[in-house]
């Protein structure tokens, strides 16, 4: 499903010059649950970054589902995250003074749905995190466990093929991090959904079907 | 995604509170502003009905303390009045010449007159002057004639032309040529026999009112209007001065230019109307780069959620759509409670202007805002669009 | 500790240069509009060349006359007649000078016409209105005695009639063909002194009306002067006692004569509000509920562009808390420098209002205006500034000193 071949990425400034990822090849299939892991500063949410077309790299080749981005507008790019992508980030990234179900409804305001489908579509995606009860809420008035599941539920409400989270445990203590955990695990066995996950937590990444280990920059295993 | 924008923007009024204070408070200066414009530029379009080029205005005062009764004081000043005539006919600089009551054009100096007609009751300007009147001004009857001097005085009955203005309000669509009016004595001793259009006494900015001219008969006319011809100078100004005061002895004798006048009276006008533009220039010009100060700092609080939103498929347009939007929406939360307070102004009458001033003046508010708010969310939208995503989402 | 908040202040204006630029440009013009505002009302309200006694005179400026019923009335300026035979009587003022009100004449000047503003006065007009003499001096009761037809005129009366800078004294001047001969040269007044401003001065002999006529309404105007401020109440009372004891003939068509004494802002505010008393109070009321208005706007914009920048400073403010600084030291130092940004403002704001004045007088619409900022408009500018820095500075600031230390470390306010 994914396909990155010898992607570099450099970061130039007048007097230095970083090397954030150097020659990395991967290949994650359809329905597969990759776990990254790897030092502060090692260039993984980078990575991360240009798998989810947030970013584009210095020099190599990124393909998901066939398509090659080179020649991808802005709106392609965008209608291409919106439809085929969810994002999930360490500190959830929610909009504070959004209740709840408006926060995860936000990446179906970028397709044309109804308000009403939208409504269904998150009142459903809030359910499977098991939220339900919380659809008129406001993240501050939420755990931190919550919030992130809420997060989640943004990240599937537009169904999509490739969910990219980037610590998504990171913020949280084991309960609410395994809980958080079991969603995701769940939404990969259940839905076949493909995940790649950033994570320091080596408990959390074996419970994950493969692990790429990153160091400064370039693929350990 | 309005709503979207409306939901995030009322969910903030607390944080933007400032912002609407000030937009609310903009609208209001603006408002006012246009409403002055409005207001002024309708009464200029009004016709002013006569022309001021090459006229001279002299003003006698015959100082009346000097006779023992009305009567002689009358006598003595018609008697001199008929000379003067006799020694302007000898004037060849001058094209023509007309006798006139203290109100010329552009002289504060009004006179009213109490008139009635079928009931309804008003009181009408009023000029003295004789039948040479419209050609020294450059007026036309549109409607019967003007008066002449021979039949002024018939049978008590006195020849009045009339403006528009007070046909409209007389006579509504009637023709008014031959209607008698009642005066204050309660005579019905005036006959309209013409019409002219407008007649703006105060001039351009004035507004249109109700009219007549009368001829001048034993109450003594206390100014003239000189029609000159071209390339007439101060030298003939000088003379006529002298051969007036060889008649008049100890009148208070005063001469100008009409077309001098009316620059001094526009000048009332143009001046405070232009420190006050200025003024609200420079208040709205002070919000505009507020506002656009505002709107950039907060690009820079929020880059994780314009991040997010562009990792969950929003394009560089949607992000630019959005910036200028909620700041439209603010303005949209200000404007409401604005309109509210401006629309008190036709609804309550303020100041008597007419409804359609303060109503077109509120559209063009609305229109001046939006236009503020989009010129100052422009730029802080493309720098909002520019973000990465991906920096924006790693910025703590 | 001052030194230090000056310090954090002025890095902080150089940080961004924009927000600066949008801060100073509000609060100058603002301050600049206030201090021409406040030297045009200076130079209205407050004592200058040559109505210098304005302080300890009262004016008296308008009589009405009316029927019982209220039916039929006439206001105007008085009469010259009840001026000579009343108010000149008057015992408590130190001296009581009339005037007429100003009158358009025209005279001609080498084929070219010179329009000018006669008023004809008494020989206290001259002691009453502190006149500046560039030659000559006023005319003298012994003058109006003898019936002298002599006029005392103004700089630019002589620069247009006899020539600039020439000597006038001696010579003739024609006016509403009526000739004076020159006794004095005064500077030229401004148009701002209601009473005194002119071209042409003569005694009141000369003038073409009837001084004997009997009658109350006219186009004279008296100052009476006291020997102090404290005068001024007995003066009025004196007034009025007088006016009571007026008997109006049973042949005249009125039978009500009103009239009043009052200080110079006293009769400007009756006749603004149309008030039977003076409207001091409410006049300043006014005038300072303008002033505040106008400089609403520029403070709320102020106050939101301060809230906005404070959220750039947010981790500053978190770190200053964490090693305890208390709320009251940074709403202090928030406060120091708005004060200080305002008294940059203030600055700039001062330098345009001198051009602002400059290019009234350079336009020449007022007449002989000389528009100065003095001392105390310099000072009430000060004060203005301080307080539109304070107004501006305060709301942010308690705002700033109420963020919680955590919220404000992570930049999340």
């Amino acid at each position: 499903m994914i396909e990155l071949a010898n992607i570099e990425k450099i970061y130039r400034t007048k007097t230095v010059e970083t090397v954030a990822l150097n020659n990395i090849n991967l290949e994650v299939d359809g329905g597969e649950f990759l776990s990254i892991m790897g030092p502060s500063g090692c260039g993984k949410s980078t990575l991360l970054n240009i798998i989810g077309l947030l970013d584009e790299p210095s020099g190599g080749r990124v393909a998901i589902s066939g398509e090659d981005f080179a020649r991808f507008t802005d709106k392609q790019l965008a209608r291409f995250r919106n439809q085929t992508i969810g994002f999930i980030f360490q500190s959830y990234h929610l909009i504070s003074d959004l209740p709840v179900v408006d926060n995860v409804e936000l990446p179906l305001l970028y397709r044309n749905i109804s308000g009403k489908e939208r409504r269904r579509l998150a009142a459903e995606a809030l359910e499977k995190v098991g939220l339900s009860n919380r659809m008129q809420h406001f993240p501050n008035q939420l755990s931190g466990g919550q919030k992130q599941r809420v997060a989640i539920a943004r990240a599937i409400v537009g169904r999509p093929k490739l969910i990219l989270a980037d610590e998504p445990t990171g913020n949280l203590d084991s309960v609410m991090g395994n809980e958080v955990m079991d969603i995701l695990l769940q939404l990969n066995e259940q839905d076949g959904t493909t995940i790649i996950m950033v994570t320091h937590d080596e408990s959390m990444a074996r419970k994950t079907n493969r692990l790429v280990r990153l160091f400064d920059g370039s693929q350990v295993v | 995604m309005i709503r979207h924008l409306f939901k995030l923007m009322w969910n903030q009024k607390r944080k933007n509170l400032g912002l609407l204070a000030e937009v609310f408070f903009s609208f209001l200066v603006i408002f006012a502003v246009f409403t002055f414009l409005v207001h002024n530029y309708q009464r200029y379009q009004e016709p002013l009905g006569f022309s001021y080029d090459r006229i001279w205005t002299l003003r006698f005062n015959p100082n009346r303390e000097k006779d023992a009764t009305q009567e002689a004081y009358e006598k003595r000043v018609a008697g001199q009045l008929k000379q003067i005539d006799q020694i302007l006919k000898n004037y060849s600089e001058f094209e023509s010449y007309t006798f006139f009551s203290g109100n010329l054009p552009y002289v504060g100096s009004q006179h009213l007159v109490g008139m009635t007609y079928d009931g309804k009751e008003t009181n009408p300007y009023v000029y003295a002057t004789d039948e040479r009147f419209p050609a020294v001004m450059d007026i036309s009857v549109e409607q019967g004639k003007w008066f002449r001097d021979a039949e002024a005085v018939q049978e008590g009955i006195t020849p009045i032309v009339i403006n528009r203005q007070f046909r409209d309000y007389y006579f509504a669509e009637e023709n008014p040529i031959g209607k008698r009016m009642t005066n204050e004595d309660e005579e019905a001793t005036h006959v309209v026999v013409g019409m002219i259009d407008n007649f703006k006494q105060q001039g351009e900015f004035s507004k249109a009112y109700p009219a007549f001219f009368k001829p001048r008969r034993e109450d003594p006319t206390t100014a003239m209007l000189i029609k000159v011809k071209p390339g007439t100078d101060a030298a003939v100004e000088a003379r006529l001065f002298d051969d007036i005061q060889q008649i008049t002895k100890d009148w208070t004798i005063d001469i100008r230019y009409l077309d001098e006048l009316r620059r001094l009276v526009l000048m009332e006008t143009w001046i405070p109307s232009l420190l006050f533009l200025i003024i609200c220039g420079f208040l709205i010009f002070n919000v505009a780069l507020g506002l656009f100060g505002v709107v950039w700092q907060n690009i820079n609080k929020r880059k994780q959620e314009i991040g997010v939103r562009r990792a969950m498929g929003a394009t560089k347009f949607g992000i630019r759509t959005q910036i200028i939007g909620e700041t439209a929406v603010l303005a949209t939360l200000s404007l409401v409670l604005g309109i509210f307070f401006a629309i008190q102004f036709p609804l309550l009458k303020v100041f008597n202007l007419p409804a359609e001033v303060y109503i077109v003046a509120i559209l063009m508010a609305i229109v001046f805002i939006y236009l503020i708010v989009f010129i100052c969310s422009f730029y802080p939208s493309l720098l909002a669009a520019k973000l990465q995503p991906a920096v924006a989402l790693h910025e703590e | 500790m001052l030194k230090n908040y000056l310090k954090i202040a002025w890095k902080v204006l150089g940080r961004n240069k924009f927000f600066t630029f949008v801060s100073l440009f509000g609060i100058s013009i603002t301050l600049a509009i206030l201090m021409v505002v406040t030297t045009f009302m200076d130079h209205i309200l407050n004592p200058k060349y040559p109505e210098v006694n304005r302080d300890r005179s009262t004016i008296v400026r308008r009589v009405q006359l009316s029927t019982e019923d209220g039916n039929s009335m006439s206001i105007s300026a008085a009469s010259f007649y009840f001026m000579d035979r009343y108010v000149r009587k008057l015992k408590t003022p130190e001296l009581v000078a009339i005037a007429s009100n100003n009158n358009s004449v025209n005279t001609f000047v080498d084929g070219r016409k010179l329009s000018l503003q006669l008023i004809h006065t008494c020989e206290n007009f001259w002691k009453v209105n502190e006149f500046k003499f560039l030659e000559g001096g006023p005319y003298t009761r012994q003058h109006i005695e003898d019936n002298a037809f002599v006029a005392v005129i103004s700089e630019a009366t002589r620069d247009a009639y006899f020539g600039e800078g020439t000597q006038a004294v001696g010579k003739w001047i024609e006016a509403d063909n009526t000739r004076y001969e020159v006794v004095g040269v005064v500077k030229n007044v401004p148009i701002f002194q209601n009473f005194s401003h002119s071209d042409l001065y003569a005694p009141y002999n000369t003038s073409k009306i009837d001084l004997q006529q009997y009658g109350f309404t006219g186009n004279y105007v008296a100052m009476l002067m006291g020997h102090d401020e404290s005068d001024i109440p007995a003066i009025k009372a004196e007034f009025d006692e007088m006016v009571a004891g007026i008997e109006i003939p049973k042949s005249e068509w009125y039978d009500k004569l009103d009239t009043y004494t009052d200080t110079y802002l006293g009769v400007m505010t009756r006749q603004m509000f149309r008030s039977e008393k003076s409207e001091e109070g409410l006049f300043y009321t006014l005038l300072f509920a303008a002033m505040f208005l106008f400089m609403l706007l520029p403070a709320l914009n102020l106050v939101n562009l301060n809230s906005s920048r404070i959220m750039e400073r947010a981790s500053e403010i978190g770190v200053r808390k964490a090693f305890g600084a208390t709320s009251a030291v940074l709403t202090v130092q928030f406060i120091v420098e708005n004060i200080l940004l305002s008294l940059l403002g203030g600055a700039i704001g001062l330098v345009m209002a001198w051009g602002i004045l400059e290019l009234f007088e350079a336009t020449g619409w007022l007449k002989h205006a000389e528009l100065s900022i003095n001392f105390n408009v310099f000072l009430i500018g000060l004060l203005l500034t301080v307080f539109f820095g304070f107004l501006s500075g305060v709301l942010p600031a308690l705002r700033m000193s109420k963020m919680q230390i955590v919220h404000a470390i992570k930049g999340d306010v």
